[in-house]
């Protein structure tokens, strides 16, 4: 409880470094909600494409393989495509679309200056998780697609790899999420860390 | 907290004021408020010389330890 507190050394560094934090959050926020509103349309625009389609010529990426539409147009029934790609890209969109939303209310909390708080922490764990779903979703919904035409279609050729992403973009997905959630870890242990200070400040002030 | 701080008793025997003890030992007069009100969690030695020095007293005169089993069982006995 001391009338003047020193200045903690690196304290100017800091507050400039929250600072550049409260920037960039601000940037990146309104950059999260263009690619959440942006998402969102081209959700629905997929989705009323695959309603009323398939229409000749069309082919939608929802970040499975690149010929994941154009394939299940070709071995399926209209209703068959259509329930499979509206399944496929409403998954795949929503939880695109979670995680933009997750990663939008952190920056939120960043441009208001609140950095290392247990929300945060918490939002950025499920962004690592939301992406780790969209990497294992790569590869089990065309899984589940190659079992079920497996049923449908035995004649169907084994050579389905255009239905899976590419190895190098897997490894990608997967490791981008295994790097968020390390983060969310590490930040977890610094609040942690930081709650304890607190304390100890606290105690601190009570010795006199 | 079973440690009584009796720092009230000895400013009324010595007829002496908050702010001027505080002033004498050279902490804030909120500092000691915490410490006489039995906030406090711990007290530096240094402070403690001062304020020993200042009412001419012994850290006994201060500070007592009151153990509360000790004390529920005298009431119990009674």
């Amino acid at each position: 409880m001391n009338a003047s507190v020193a200045a903690l050394p690196r304290e100017d560094e800091v507050q400039s470094k929250i600072r550049k934090v409260r920037q960039f959050g601000r940037i990146a926020r309104v950059v999260c909600a263009t690619i959440f509103g942006f998402g969102l349309v081209s959700t629905v625009g997929m989705l009323l494409v695959i309603v009323l389609g398939p229409f000749p010529g069309t082919n939608i990426k929802i970040g499975l393989g690149p010929d994941f539409y154009t394939v299940s147009k070709a071995l399926l029934t209209t209703l068959q495509f259509k329930v499979t790609m509206f399944l496929a890209l409403g998954v795949v969109s929503g939880v695109w679309l979670s995680a933009a939303y997750q990663l939008y209310l952190v920056f939120g909390n960043l441009a208001a200056g609140a950095i290392y708080t247990p929300e945060n922490v918490r939002r950025v764990r499920y962004v690592g998780l939301l992406m780790l779903l969209l990497a294992a979703l790569g590869i089990v919904i065309p899984a589940a697609f190659v079992v079920a035409i497996g049923f449908i279609d035995a004649s169907v050729p084994a050579d389905l790899d255009v239905l899976f992403p590419s190895m190098s973009q897997l490894i990608g997905n997967f490791v981008s999420a295994g790097l968020i959630l390390l983060a969310s870890w590490i930040m977890d242990v610094g609040l942690y860390e930081k709650d304890h200070a607190d304390e100890l400040k606290r105690e601190a002030d009570l010795v006199i | 907290m079973p440690i009584v701080v009796n720092l009230d008793v000895m400013l009324a025997r010595r007829k002496m004021r908050l702010n001027e003890l505080a002033d004498l030992v050279g902490i804030t007069a909120q500092n000691l408020s915490v410490l006489k009100t039995g906030r406090a969690r711990a007290i530096r030695f240094g402070t403690l010389e001062k304020l020993c020095e200042v009412l001419e007293c012994q850290p006994g005169d201060l500070f007592a330890f009151e153990n509360p089993a000790a004390d529920a069982a005298a009431v119990a006995n009674s």
